[in-house]
């Protein structure tokens, strides 16, 4: 399946094998998290997506909300442990976005990393790829 | 007495495939494209030891024709000796009149062996039910949005409950003791399974009380209180305390309501209410012993996502023609599994489409007028029983709907045992569910109780009264006279 | 918002009743009061009432009852057609049950009536306890669960119910294959339980050594299905059944596919130790468009105290609605179960008879084994061997002629053939399933029809694939969109899609 979807991942991103990938902004310990544009393609068209409250401390592996498409539906995992201190509320009203712009738009939610160092225990996107191609 | 059902006259030993449509020679063609000789081939992977010891002690080896059976449905029911009398009995389930128009349409096979509408363009019809349905209830109750709809009334408050847990992230739900027993029992079963979560029932007239006693802190665990309205008694309850709780501690209000009541009964969306529930049997479906009815669900749109069952939407189709289809199903278990908001797979659809029908039959004015009639009718006939010496009514303070309370001066199994022998069902007695009510029987008045009924009713129970008291010189025999009625 | 362009608005097939309603217009004629009239204001208060009336629709009789048989012309119906609908169970619904809703004394009796008054209505409850508990080999019966998914949730409490009162707690798992139905995972974790998913063996069935893996003495029960959702018996079972009781675990029966083995072989003597009944699949029910339904649990008697109450006893010649059994696990619907579907049932077992049913399953099988046997050369059946009731195939060799070919493309152009689609994608385990149940009520010549389509699809699929993928073309709307449907959820008339 992953061969006939071409997902094109930001040289930054690093990825869990729930398909979230995390992307570093500008300030070093805070990163926005969102679905693999794979995720988003075996999915379907989304329908909606539920998001966390600001505020809520993950830990590494903690769902924090879910996707639905029409006929299926998935719990999102954070790749990472810190506190939400944003969410994409455009996603409330137009969750087409993760499937149009998974990395841009559509990204989930923000979080201030409480330990950076659990970057370097993610996929980087040559070994997500390989990590698709294994599972298929 | 008990038929012997394994030896009926007349069986059909040779032609006992009733409703298959294969010959022999439809088999052996079977057989032979299959390039078997006999079906009993296909039934190798089964264990030997199983087949073998197949017996059976009380299935009959053989069918009935179509016209035995006939008769011996008939012959059951009238070993109902209730069918005919007049019914006083309500309790959750209300003797109401069922226009001809209701059964017409709900006995058309083309709704009653129709599959779950998942394939829209085969189903606009069940679709198109189902949405005007939920319009209805969702004008009935003034809520946003309803489902269509769950089991029954009872299991529709458990699932209002844990929708209120899921949505809260609470743990304790608050019920009034005035709620149908049968209903609490239903969430006392249910809750069981739900780890950490408690009930805890409240006397709703001394509700300040079990308020007082949750400080701060405590009042925000509480994931709701639940209301019946009217309650189990046809009492009215005051809401204003609870609405005032729950906008306070941010519990979610939940209301059960008689769907009929509700023709005249302000909207629970006027008192605050967040989820509306209820029991639409009284809405064009049978008594039937006890069900199929259905539960409606209510609330407001925020919450619509962790509603349970099943929601019909409507859209357009390819070239722009407005359908329906069913929506938001990826909360329902065939995705969701074990992360569902609740296993249910039933939508009750043909009682909702007695119910649909039943609502445009009636129209606004048709449900208030109903709703008006029970009232009036209930009213006069508690009146005339209050002015029989020592019987009261067991909540004088508050007023009631269409069915009421009273407390006897005497034990009410003799009371109702003597209506029976005139072809009555008096009454439900409510010791057994509120034993702090030894002598209290609980009486409720439709429109199929007619003026006549209500004099008979009267007649008998004042003479049952004074047969039964204690200072009675007469006496009546306290078991049922079953030679009575039975001609 | 949706991002493709409006299309020009085209009428609905049917008007709602709001857009048809019009003031003044009533439906029926109701009784006056006929008692002396209070003011309402005197007996309730008038801050409790409406003070204006709920929308519902005004129309004149004739118009409502066309309205609705309108809307019924656009349903798909088992008395319409062919319903191959694999794990359903669409038979035909005899038409004799039908004579219960013309019984005033069964219809019209409180749930609530006294029991000596009542006695005809508890001895149809008795007796089909009595049928379902000899039907199934197991020791009693309660037929409260208002369906089947309500029955395995009753089934999956009394084994908690009952690891509890031996003091076994530490029994927290329920083990489940991964070709079950959707509800047997969800009945287990509304109980409290973890669900462990067993892999299915390479053949389909349980593979018993990966069962073994998952057993410990945590293991509450391990639900099955049999035959199985592919439509294949369980040929180890009883192997299967002693392994799970020797680890100290039950064994819970899903009785959706029972029509497949009733008359033949019981589920109890498998060793299977509570299960449910689906009277809308098994005992023809009609479906309803989805419920109502009724799901009669049967048991052991080690389970029996556990089970719902009431119970129906016969004791001295009277039939009695038993609520005190301390162990039971409780109430889990308003009153005494759905009525009306017990008694459905129990007039379609009386119309059969033992050897009738097992006629019934028999020729079930016989049905299902021609259609996979006349289809095999057309469409890949990934477990092809001898089935029960249904069989499961694909479209690998479709989308051969075709990548964009799929299961749900050739469901869809089922429908211009007059014929319901298959169960499609379930179970989970095989890849584009569809899964074919003819039932035993439909005749060669229905079957040989299906054949023909299935076929006349297939060469359409290897010749004119945009056809298929189109489809449906004549069905009253086409091509649905859910996408919109779920994103802007339009539920109520008057609230705007939200």
């Amino acid at each position: 399946m992953s061969s006939f979807i071409k997902d094109i991942i930001p040289e930054e991103g690093r990825l869990l094998e729930t398909h979230e990938y995390v992307l570093i902004g500008d300030e070093d310990d805070r990163v926005r998290v969102g679905i693999s544009h794979f995720a988003a393609e075996s999915l379907g068209d989304v329908v909606f997506v539920e998001l966390p409250e600001i505020g809520l401390t993950l830990e590494k592996g903690d769902p924090f909300g879910s996707i639905e498409s029409v006929k299926a539906a998935s719990d999102l995992y954070s790749p990472v442990g810190g506190e939400v201190v944003a969410i994409n509320m455009k996603l409330e009203e137009e969750p087409e976005l993760v499937n149009d712009n998974c990395y841009g738009d559509g990204w989930m939610i923000e979080i201030q990393l409480s330990n950076p160092e659990e970057l370097n225990e993610l996929m980087e996107p040559e070994a997500y790829f390989k990590f698709l191609d294994n599972t298929q | 007495m008990r038929r012997d059902y394994t030896n009926p006259s007349g069986a059909l030993t040779d032609q006992m495939t009733n409703f298959l449509p294969h010959t022999p020679a439809d088999r052996q063609a079977l057989c032979d494209a299959i390039g078997i000789t006999s079906p009993e081939a296909l039934f190798e992977d089964i264990p030997e030891s199983l087949r073998s010891q197949l017996t059976y002690t009380v299935l009959p080896q053989h069918g009935l024709s179509e016209q035995e059976l006939m008769e011996e449905l008939k012959t059951l029911a009238d070993n109902n000796q209730a069918n005919g009398f007049a019914n006083f009995l309500g309790g959750g389930a209300y003797p109401r009149f069922i226009p001809m128009g209701v059964n017409t349409i709900a006995n058309r096979s083309e709704f009653y062996t129709a599959y779950t509408p998942y394939q829209p363009e085969m189903s606009q019809g069940t679709l198109q039910v189902g949405f005007e349905f939920q319009t209805m209830i969702s004008e009935l109750t003034g809520m946003d949005v309803a489902n269509a709809a769950v089991y029954d009334g009872g299991t529709a408050v458990s699932e209002a409950a844990f929708m209120a847990v899921r949505i809260k992230r609470r743990k304790k739900i608050l019920i009034a003791k005035t709620v149908h027993p049968q209903h609490r029992e239903i969430l006392a079963t249910y809750v069981e399974g739900l780890g950490e979560v408690t009930v805890e029932t409240f006397d709703p007239a001394h509700l300040d009380q079990t308020l007082n006693t949750l400080d701060e802190k405590e009042a925000k665990t509480v994931a709701c209180v639940i209301l019946q309205q009217p309650n189990y008694f046809g009492s009215l309850e005051t809401t204003q305390n609870i609405q005032d709780f729950c906008q306070q501690s941010g519990a979610l209000f939940i209301v059960s309501a008689d769907p009929v009541s509700l023709g005249l009964l302000k909207a629970p969306s006027d008192y605050g209410a967040d989820i509306v529930v209820g029991d639409i049997q009284p809405l064009g479906n049978h008594l039937a012993y006890g069900g199929p009815y259905g539960g409606y669900m209510a609330c407001k749109q925020k919450y619509m996502r962790q509603l349970p069952g099943r929601l019909v939407g409507r859209t357009t189709d390819r070239k722009g023609r407005p359908c329906y289809t069913l929506t938001l199903q990826t909360r329902e278990q065939h995705i969701r599994r074990a992360k569902a908001t609740s296993n249910i797979c039933t939508s009750q659809t043909l009682n909702v489409l007695k119910a649909t029908v039943y609502l445009a039959l009636l129209g606004p004015q048709g449900l208030k007028h109903l709703a008006h009639l029970s009232v009036q009718r209930a009213h006069y006939l508690a009146e005339r029983l209050v002015q029989l010496d020592g019987v009261e009514l067991l909540h004088p303070k508050q007023p009631f709907f269409s069915e009421f309370a009273l407390t006897l001066p005497v034990p009410v199994k003799p009371v109702l045992d003597s209506l029976n022998t005139h072809r009555i069902l008096g009454g439900l007695p409510l010791a057994d569910e509120y034993p702090e009510h030894p002598n209290s029987l609980l009486i409720s008045v439709t429109e199929l109780n007619t003026p006549e009924q209500l004099e008979q009713y009267i007649r008998f129970f004042s003479q049952a009264l004074s047969l039964t008291r204690p200072d009675s010189q007469a006496g009546v025999s306290t078991s049922p006279a079953l030679e009575a009625y039975s001609s | 918002m949706t991002t493709q362009a409006t299309p020009e608005p085209l009428a609905p097939l049917e008007r709602s009743l709001f857009e048809k309603s019009s003031p003044g217009h009533r439906g029926l004629s109701l009784p006056a009061t006929g008692v002396p009239e209070q003011p309402l204001d005197q007996l309730l208060p008038p801050e409790l009432q409406r003070k204006e009336s709920a929308k519902l629709p005004e129309l004149a009789q004739l118009d409502i009852i066309r309205h609705f048989v309108r809307l019924s012309k656009l349903n798909h119906s088992i008395d319409d057609d062919f319903y191959p609908l694999g794990s359903c169970t669409m038979k035909y619904n005899p038409k004799v049950c039908d004579y219960y809703g013309m019984l005033d004394g069964l219809t019209q009796l409180h749930p609530r009536t006294p029991d000596h008054l009542s006695q005809g209505t508890l001895e149809i409850i008795y007796t089909l306890q009595q049928y379902l508990a000899d039907i199934t080999g197991f020791h009693q019966v309660s037929l409260q669960p208002a369906a089947g998914a309500q029955g395995e949730l009753v089934g999956m409490m009394m084994i908690k119910a009952h690891f509890k009162k031996i003091g076994e707690t530490q029994r927290t798992e329920v083990i489940i294959p991964d070709s079950a139905h959707g509800t047997n995972p969800a009945s287990a974790a509304m109980c409290g339980f973890k669900v462990l998913e067993l892999k299915s063996a390479e053949n389909g069935l349980v593979d018993v050594v990966g069962l073994k893996t998952l057993l410990s003495e945590k293991t509450a029960a391990v639900m099955l299905t049999n035959p199985s959702t592919l439509g294949l018996f369980e040929r180890d079972i009883l192997e299967i059944t002693q392994t799970v009781h020797d680890a100290g675990g039950l064994l819970y029966y899903d009785g959706a596919n029972l029509n497949a083995v009733m008359g033949q072989a019981k589920p109890a003597d498998m060793g299977f130790d509570v299960m449910h009944i689906n009277t809308h699949k098994t005992f023809a029910t009609p479906h309803g468009g989805g419920g109502p339904g009724c799901g009669p649990v049967a048991t052991t008697p080690l389970l029996a105290p556990y089970l719902p109450s009431p119970i129906v006893a016969f004791d001295n010649g009277q039939y009695t609605l038993h609520n005190n059994r301390p162990d039971s696990i409780g109430r889990v619907k308003t009153f005494n179960g759905n009525f009306e579907m017990m008694a459905r049932a129990f007039t379609y077992i009386s119309a059969y008879g033992a050897k009738g049913l097992a006629q019934v399953t028999q020729d079930a099988v016989l049905n299902a084994n021609y259609i996979r046997k006349q289809l095999e050369a057309t469409y890949e059946i990934p477990y092809d061997q001898v089935c029960k009731h249904e069989f499961v195939m694909n479209s690998h060799r479709q989308k051969k002629y075709d990548e964009r070919l799929n299961t749900m493309a050739i469901a869809k152009r089922l429908m211009d053939y007059g014929i319901h689609p298959m169960t499609v994608y379930f179970p989970l385990i095989a890849h584009e399933a569809m899964m074919v149940e003819p039932t035993e009520t439909e005749s060669k010549e229905t079957l040989d029809r299906f054949i023909d389509v299935m076929r006349q699809i297939d060469a359409e699929c290897r010749n004119s694939p945009e056809l298929i993928l189109n489809a449906p073309h004549t069905t009253p709307v086409q091509k649905v969109d859910e996408v919109s449907a779920a994103r802007n959820p339009d539920l109520n008339f008057y609230c705007c899609p939200i």
